[in-house]
């Protein structure tokens, strides 16, 4: 099977709920991505310290750190990280402090699978286009 | 007037289907000191918009006509600096979002107070200030990396002419010298050496400042490093009669930037020689447990550094004895050119020093996770014997360097063919089939990137090395698209003839990918035969895990393979700038499509259809491509 010239995309999932993830883990890997998984807001901030992602996908409530206080963290470290909030919990001013803070999108649980991941997409095109041209490669 | 008492009128826009709200925010706003515009639609407020410039808008979200959100979308297309803050009676998540990411300063819900708005109005406004200011300094700070980087080119153009035709001149290219003519020549060449030093120095430590010095990190030998960094050093310690040990076991294996590390440790040993008047300068090398790390002493019996001093070692222009009369020359620029180099690679310096005992310098580097499967690396046997009229390409719009180039490459035995642009250089590959081509990036009309795709697109051309030669370096890109080395500008005809020579060796290991066991064993035994490393992988993923043990010169690769197939094998190669360069075969039963076809020609070398042949057919025809590939490199 063709999987076109797109370079493979790394994405982290940051969820309490294993099955979530591990279903969110298999559905993005089918599509071709790679990716890691975390449980909570301070596991995923070790990942992201040591990976370059090309997008997150959170939850909000969680233990140890919830996801708004691990968008706040991911934000001042990797400004260019998209973050896309998948929550069960949909407070409007929860949304609106999400995307202000830096959000790409806020996205109800139980969402459609087809768009989320075509707002992945859209997210990692939007952070390449503001990217200058010629790609730096590895380490930065 | 807003809360923190406004020197300046901002302009609002209100934009409500509520005759009562539209009247109570243009009296209560008016009287705080804004001037208020108001709308009674939404076409009538982007009307407006059109007209004027509003600093904040206020709009609702349910209209008849265009609702809020269009509106939100109209202004910031009419308008991207006024800032709008969603007000609706009727909040709903759809709305809070899609308002959100359409760029929305807030979204708020009804009934809200006037004092709620102008503390709204004066963080948005807030927010505007700072933004513009960000995009201005952006603006300049793009400026000054772009003079940078002309200046860069601009500057160390002519100096490349200048240090090469000193040398050739002091190699007697030009014919003999008389003594007093080489004692001129050589100090052009120190000089000019010691200038480029200077300019790359700045040069250096501006892109590490603006946060855009590339690296190029891969798995390398800590021995190998120390033993270039001795080698480039040993004369200059010689000269002023110190001794250079070191101490470094060998296996050590750093994840790095080979060339970085390289400048760092020849800067570290610079300084040591220069401030120690007698007895040693070592290096030592030793490995760290916990997050498995590397450390580096650079340790001297010098002058020493006073406590008091050590905290200004590594910062920018300060030089610790800055008197005019000061003892020991050089910019300064060094240690903290050293200290912004490491931490860029994810490592710390440290120094530890007594004056009049000695300092040591101490570098802590990330290193790489031992591989258990770790095969030695083959050193390459044979084969780079003296090339017989080999014809080197070289495309470089700069015909000084071309000349350097010819003049370089006489009594090399390679033949020397220059094009002055892309066009000129893509034709006489064609022509001509050169056994490697030199390439320079910066060219007008047709640059080198181009040409470089031009000539990996090519198939007839896709196998010959391409050398980068620039004053540019960006490794990462040009390895993913191919290319075999760089050399950069400066050259030093050592490296360029030795770079040259390292691609003569004719390909020796096969990776055969196939989970047909017949076909593997067939043509294990008759590669085996014709004198090649043959490795064999059953299936996609064993095949990534081999290439990674060891990097295979070709690779024969079925595309029906189980779990990970062969295209995914191809995009894991293409992904990887380490696997650049290895020649794809392609063996396949499958009927490609337009699409799967028109992939595999932009990069395989050759795609042989297993189904249509019988097995010794397809052997004698991967047999005459991996000759003609022979050929090419003997």
């Amino acid at each position: 099977m063709i999987s076109d010239s797109r370079p493979i995309l790394d994405i982290l999932v940051v969820d309490d709920e294993p099955g979530f993830r591990n279903l969110l883990q298999w559905e993005l890997e089918y599509r071709g991505m790679r990716v890691q998984t975390a449980s909570n807001g301070v596991e995923a901030l070790a990942k992201a310290a040591t990976n370059a992602f090309d997008a997150i996908i959170t939850d909000i409530t969680m233990p140890e750190m919830d996801g708004l206080r691990f968008l706040e963290n991911i934000k001042r470290r990797a400004p260019q990280t998209p973050v896309i909030i998948a929550t069960g919990f949909g407070a409007i001013e929860t949304a609106v402090y999400a995307i202000k803070e830096g959000a790409f999108d806020f996205v109800l649980k139980p969402y459609d699978l087809e768009y989320l991941i075509s707002q992945v997409r859209q997210a990692v095109a939007r952070v390449n286009e503001r990217r200058a041209p010629g790609r730096t490669g590895h380490g930065q | 007037m807003g809360s923190n008492g406004m020197s300046q009128r901002y302009c609002v826009l209100v934009i409500d289907d509520e005759a009562g709200l539209r009247d109570m925010l243009q009296f209560g706003l008016t009287d705080r000191g804004y001037r208020v515009v108001v709308a009674a639609s939404g076409e009538e407020g982007l009307e407006k918009a059109r007209h004027e410039k509003f600093d904040l808008v206020v709009t609702d979200i349910m209209m008849t006509g265009l609702d809020g959100v269009a509106v939100l979308k109209g202004i910031k297309e009419i308008q991207p600096q006024a800032e709008v803050i969603m007000a609706t009676g009727y909040a709903t998540l759809e709305t809070a979002v899609e308002s959100m990411k359409q760029g929305a300063y807030d979204y708020i819900s009804k009934p809200y107070g006037l004092d709620q708005l102008c503390v709204l109005f004066d963080k948005a406004v807030e927010r505007r200030h700072l933004k513009d200011q960000v995009g201005r300094l952006e603006e300049l700070n793009r400026l000054k990396s772009e003079f940078l980087a002309n200046m860069s080119h601009e500057l160390r153009t002519p100096m490349n002419a200048i240090i090469g035709y000193a040398s050739l001149m002091l190699d007697r290219l030009y014919g003999d010298l008389l003594p007093k003519q080489e004692q001129g020549l050589k100090r052009i060449e120190t000089n000019a050496r010691n200038l480029l030093q200077l300019i790359n120095n700045i040069l250096d430590l501006s892109k590490l400042s603006a946060g855009r010095m590339p690296t190029y990190i891969e798995p390398c030998d800590a021995k190998a490093i120390v033993e270039e960094v001795v080698a480039t050093m040993a004369s200059l310690a010689e000269e002023r009669k110190l001794r250079l040990v070191t101490d470094v076991p060998a296996g050590i294996t750093l994840n790095s930037d080979k060339t970085k590390l390289k400048q760092v440790l020849i800067n570290l040993v610079g300084n040591a020689i220069k401030f120690t008047h007698e007895g040693t300068i070592s290096i030592k090398v030793e490995t760290l447990t916990g997050p498995a790390r590397v450390r580096i002493f650079v340790q001297d019996t010098g002058i020493g550094i006073k406590d008091e001093d050590i905290a200004l070692l590594f910062e920018e222009f300060k030089q610790l004895d800055a008197s005019p009369t000061r003892e020991y020359a050089g910019t300064g620029l060094g240690l903290s050119i050293s200290k912004k180099i490491v931490e860029l690679l994810g490592g710390a310096i440290r120094v530890k020093s007594a004056v009049g005992v000695g300092s040591t310098f101490i570098v802590t580097l990330p290193m790489q996770a031992p591989r258990p499967d770790d095969l030695p690396v083959a050193k390459p046997s044979g084969g780079c014997g003296t090339p017989l009229d080999k014809v080197i390409l070289s495309i470089d719009d700069d015909p000084e360097v071309l000349s350097l180039l010819a003049d370089n490459l006489q009594g090399t035995g390679y033949r020397f063919v220059g094009a002055s642009n892309g066009q000129e250089g893509i034709a006489l590959a064609r022509q001509l089939h050169p056994h490697a081509i030199t390439l320079d990036i910066m060219m007008p009309h047709l640059d080198g990137w181009s040409v470089l795709r031009l000539l990996k697109n090519d198939p007839q051309l896709r196998a010959i090395p391409v050398f980068i030669v620039s004053i540019m370096e960006n490794k990462a890109l040009g390895f993913s698209l191919g290319v075999t080395d760089y050399i950069v500008k400066p050259f030093d005809r050592q490296e360029l003839i030795s770079k040259l020579q390292a691609c003569d060796k004719p390909p020796r290991t096969i990776l055969v990918v196939d989970d047909d066991p017949d076909i593997s064993r067939l043509l294990d035994e008759a590669l085996h035969r014709d004198g090649y490393t043959v490795v064999m992988a059953a299936n996609g993923q064993e095949a990534i895990r081999q290439m990674a043990a060891r990097k295979p010169d070709v690779l024969l690769l079925d595309l029906m393979l189980p779990e990970v197939d062969g295209f995914e094998v191809l995009q894991h190669i293409e992904n990887n700038p380490t696997l650049q360069g290895i020649r794809i075969f392609v063996m396949t039963a499958k009927n490609l499509t337009l699409k799967e076809n028109t992939y595999l020609e932009q990069r395989v070398e050759m795609i042989v259809q297993k189904g249509s042949r019988d097995l010794t057919e397809v052997l004698d025809l991967l047999k005459t491509k991996l000759d003609a590939v022979k050929e090419v490199s003997a």
